[in-house]
């Protein structure tokens, strides 16, 4: 399951990059700015400034998920329990499906388009999500699909997974974008779910077997953004041998406005990062020995 | 990217200028037409061509000329910098029409003076019936008349103006300077037999380019005793070393070849200008500067007599005066041409005749000179090949992040094979430019506008298809069709239905185009610029009667896009997937989508099928097909020159699209 393939990206890794979002996460970050990422099913989305009343929505809809109110559609979400069936009902998009199943085959030919460009820039593609790992089989056959077309792999992962299928994919990644939140085992689970032994022990496994690592730190006001914190992570990602670099996401709230359009609450503060000068972030990380970016 | 402090930047000589050309409000300059209705009046008993030499060798003697402060590279298109001149020979309508309307305009507003709007108004008059739009739109026969009117086919921009889209021959002209064409007219002037009819009209065209290279001479004789005079009178001795210097370029030019690089450029400077004061026809192009100026440039280089620094000084002096030049438009024009652009092309890069790189360190020059100064003339064109280092590359790319749209890129691989195909001779395929915009030509041996004369909007082509051939805007059916979409069982009938239309309209664009070509032709024929594209002289003709070496043109279309999402909406959605009827599809578009569920069917178009250029094969391969049957129609068809002398004298596809931007 797919949520939406982008081509073209300079971030995310080396090069020019076709990022492919995989659909469904282990954690629920309350920062999160995919929140149409978090959930592996199908989702819909509902824009009403986009409805133009035609009611198309209606006539498919048999559960009841859609009713009027003062003739405009209403999206009862409680009652939706195949949102597929929505598939390009709606004329103005303003009610859309989330999510793409996809064959290993038909990802591959969209990643193919862009072959000539991941030469010359010496890009490719990123996995990126939601959680790659948490599609095992799909995204093991789809690495080894690239592989067998020369295009490298880097896969972005919250390490929040079983090893066995991070193992599994170790001769087909390029590179890992690790994320790592924060140092601190009880305020990573309860601002993400997230389980840090698991994430250490993943990433020392990873370093016992010599993968290329990249950590990212995403920089999130109220919950890792003090010193201190940062500087836990920074040490943290230094201990491990194969840490090269650390990139610095400075939190943004652009993904707040898609919260509504799929029935969910932004339950983060919704102030932008005030703009703070980074250079010390960035210099201590180099005092550690890591390659340091903002962005990246 | 920024630019940083550590770009190379203008010399404060150029920077002023530039400063002070940006702060100028284009006025209108009514000189050139007051000389050419005098000369028009005064010389009616003369042979046409005669008469316009006459009246451009009187402007030329008699306009107003100037040299700014700071100037090294002289010579003024009008009576002021980006002050536009007025041809009335082309057209007047407009011009009374929209005199008090010029400075009222919300973009490319023209401030004409009081005194300038009387005299328009006193001269336009005399004019009517006399313009090449009143004659052009006379001699469109009835049908084409109606189908002109009701905007499928548009050539107004033909009617209004010259053609343009030219290159001269500039290596010619810096080899054997002018006095050398004026010899090559002599001896074939001479060498007429006078008893035979076509030798008569050779020797009125020869007497023609004799006045006409003769008021060239003595426009920059002009500015030679201009700068001289200057120069005594100057106190700044370094001021007055330029003027003195400008004064001996000049002199030397006026007549022969020119001995180094900053004359060899003020020579092309004042062809590129004349040329634009003979005609208003745009697009007037440079050619491959960096090839035919590299002599000069290498040789001065070589003696220790010119600097880099200073040839780039020259070259950035020379885009501030092409940047001077200027063109008003009618309003209705205008509107798709925003920004006064004078589309003049400096070609750079590609390769030699021998397939080698041609980048030579002039043409960094060139590159860095245009980057630096960022204005939006010259248009600046790359030739790129396989061949091309990374370092030039990476220089243009340096360019392109300076953020103005410069330069634009040409294949090598891809248009020299195509003009060899064309049957263009190998060594001029390898000599190809771009010419305007984005067409390209061999310069200085092509005719007029490779593009083509008019505009056919193929979405009224299509709406015609379905239904029934019936142009609902006009209310009329110029070609009858096989059915509405209602009658249409199958995709296939409409694809049937849109080659009977498409083809009817590709004939209709050739007639208008025919139309067009003999009004320009009979009425406003261009004698410097016929003199100075091979094989005018040898031949004995103007440009438009079949001088040039080759004269392939194509036709030109609004909507190619357009077309292609329209074909793949309705095979998806009307008959694929049968969510939108065939009358009711019918119905939104007879009331533009106004009436109820015409909001409904308008986003199921737009949102609900492929559309064109996203790499997919559902509707890129549908406008191919749907295309392909235009380009095969068109290839059937000859322009004016045909049989006359030209190589080819045929059409070809080529197309281009123009979104006009301005900041």
């Amino acid at each position: 399951m797919i949520f939406d393939i982008q081509r073209f990206s300079t971030h995310d890794g080396a090069g020019i990059r076709t990022i492919v979002f995989f659909k469904g996460c282990p954690l629920r970050c309350t920062w999160c700015e995919n929140p149409e990422s978090q959930s592996g099913g199908y989702e819909l989305a509902y824009d009403e400034r986009k409805c133009i009343g035609c009611l198309d929505c209606l006539k498919v809809s048999q559960g009841g998920e859609i009713d009027l109110e003062s003739g405009r559609p209403r999206l009862h979400r409680d009652r939706v329990d195949n949102p597929w069936k929505f598939t390009g009902v709606c004329p103005s998009g303003a009610l859309t499906v989330i999510g793409r199943e996809m064959s290993v085959g038909q990802v591959v030919r969209e990643i193919e388009k862009d072959l000539p460009f991941f030469r010359k820039s010496r890009g490719g593609v990123t996995l990126s999500g939601g959680e790659p790992y948490a599609q095992p089989a799909f995204l093991l056959d789809l690495l080894r699909a690239l592989a067998g077309i020369g295009v490298m792999a880097a896969v972005e992962t919250c390490l929040n997974v079983p090893w066995p299928a991070i193992q599994a994919s170790l001769p087909y990644v390029e590179t890992f974008l690790a994320d790592l939140k924060h140092a601190d085992a009880e305020k990573l689970k309860a601002y993400s779910g997230g389980n840090l032994a698991l994430i250490l022990e993943n990433l020392s496994r990873l370093e016992e077997a010599g993968a290329s690592v990249v950590v990212r730190v995403p920089l999130v006001p109220g919950f890792n953004d003090g010193p201190s914190e940062v500087r836990d992570i920074v040490d943290l990602a230094a201990s491990f041998r194969n840490v090269q670099a650390i990139h610095f996401l400075p939190f943004h709230t652009l993904g707040v406005g898609k919260y509504s359009l799929i029935g969910k609450e932004y339950r983060h503060c919704a102030e932008p990062m005030p703009s703070f000068d980074m250079g010390p972030y960035l210099d201590l990380a180099r005092s550690r020995g890591l390659e340091a970016t903002v962005g990246g | 990217m920024e630019a940083t402090g550590t770009e190379p930047q203008v010399s404060e000589r150029v920077r002023v200028q530039k400063e002070r050309l940006l702060r100028m409000k284009p006025t209108v300059c009514t000189e050139r037409a007051r000389i050419y209705t005098e000369v028009y009046r005064r010389s009616a008993d003369q042979p046409l061509v005669v008469t316009r030499a006459l009246a451009l060798a009187e402007t030329l003697r008699g306009m107003s000329i100037y040299i700014d402060e700071g100037e090294l590279i002289v010579g003024n298109q009008a009576s002021a910098p980006r002050a536009a001149p007025i041809f009335p020979e082309y057209a007047v309508g407009w011009i009374l029409d929209e005199l008090d309307e010029f400075a009222q305009r919300p973009g490319d507003a023209f401030y004409p003076s009081e005194e300038a709007k009387a005299e328009l108004r006193e001269i336009c008059p005399w004019w009517q019936g006399r313009t090449l739009f009143e004659k052009g739109t006379a001699l469109l026969p009835p049908l084409m008349r109606e189908i002109h009117d009701a905007a499928i086919i548009r050539a107004e921009g033909n009617l209004t103006s010259g053609d343009g889209h030219i290159a001269a021959n500039f290596p010619q002209i810096l080899s054997g300077g002018i006095s050398g064409y004026r010899e090559r007219v002599e001896d074939y002037r001479g060498n007429l037999d006078l008893s035979d009819w076509e030798d008569l009209k050779k020797e009125q065209f020869y007497r023609a380019v004799e006045i006409a290279l003769r008021g060239l001479s003595a426009f920059i004789r002009r500015y030679e005793n201009l700068a001289r005079r200057m120069g005594t009178t100057e106190k700044d001795p370094v001021r007055k070393a330029e003027l003195e210097r400008i004064a001996m370029n000049c002199g030397v030019i006026a007549e022969g070849p020119p001995q180094d690089f900053s004359q060899a450029l003020q020579l092309v400077y004042f062809v590129q200008l004349v040329l634009q004061i003979e005609s208003n026809g745009h697009s007037v192009s440079l050619g491959r500067m960096d090839q035919y100026l590299y002599p000069f440039y290498a040789r001065d280089i070589d003696a220790g007599r010119l600097r880099e620094e200073h040839a780039r000084e020259l070259l950035e002096c020379t885009w501030l005066k092409l940047f001077s030049i200027n063109k008003i438009r009618s309003w209705s024009h205008t509107r798709f041409s925003a920004g006064s652009p004078l589309y003049q092309n400096v070609t750079i890069g590609g390769q030699t005749r021998n397939r080698e790189d041609a980048v030579n360190p002039l043409t960094l020059v060139i590159l860095a000179s245009v980057g630096t100064l960022r204005l939006p003339q010259p248009n600046l064109s790359v030739r790129y090949h396989s061949g091309v280092s990374d370092s030039f590359m990476a220089e243009c790319i340096r360019v392109i992040q300076r953020g103005f749209g410069m330069p634009a890129f040409k294949n090598d691989e891809i248009v020299v094979p195509a003009l060899i195909a064309l049957g263009v001779e190998q060594d001029d395929a390898f000599d190809y430019s771009a010419i305007g915009c984005i067409e390209v030509a061999v310069p200085g041996k092509w005719g007029y506008r490779c593009t083509g004369m008019s505009f056919l909007n193929l979405m009224r082509v299509l709406l015609a298809a379905l239904n029934n051939g019936f142009d609902s805007m006009s209310g009329k059916t110029f070609c009858p069709g096989i059915g509405r979409l209602e009658d249409f069982e199958s995709f296939a009938e409409v694809m049937k239905s849109w080659e009977k239309q498409v083809k009817f309209y590709t004939r209709a664009t050739v007639a208008v185009d025919t139309a067009v070509d003999t009004a320009l032709e009979e009425n406003v024929p261009d004698v410097l610029c016929s003199a100075l594209v091979d094989d005018c002289i040898a031949r004995g003709k103007t440009l438009k009667e079949g001088g040039a070496k080759y004269d392939f043109i194509s036709g030109l279309q609004v909507g190619i896009a357009n077309l292609g999402n329209a074909l793949s909406a309705i095979r998806k959605l009307v008959f694929e997937e049968a969510r939108i009827g065939k009358g009711e599809l019918m119905e939104a578009l007879a009331g533009n989508f106004e009436g109820p569920g015409g909001e409904r069917i308008r986003q199921l178009l737009l949102n609900h099928a492929p559309k064109y250029g996203n790499d997919d094969d559902y509707v890129d391969l549908l406008l191919r097909d749907a295309y392909r049957v235009f380009i095969d129609e068109l290839s059937r068809y000859h322009n004016t020159r045909y049989g006359r002398g030209p190589i080819g004298g045929t059409y070809y596809a080529g197309t281009s699209s123009i979104s006009a931007n301005v900041p």
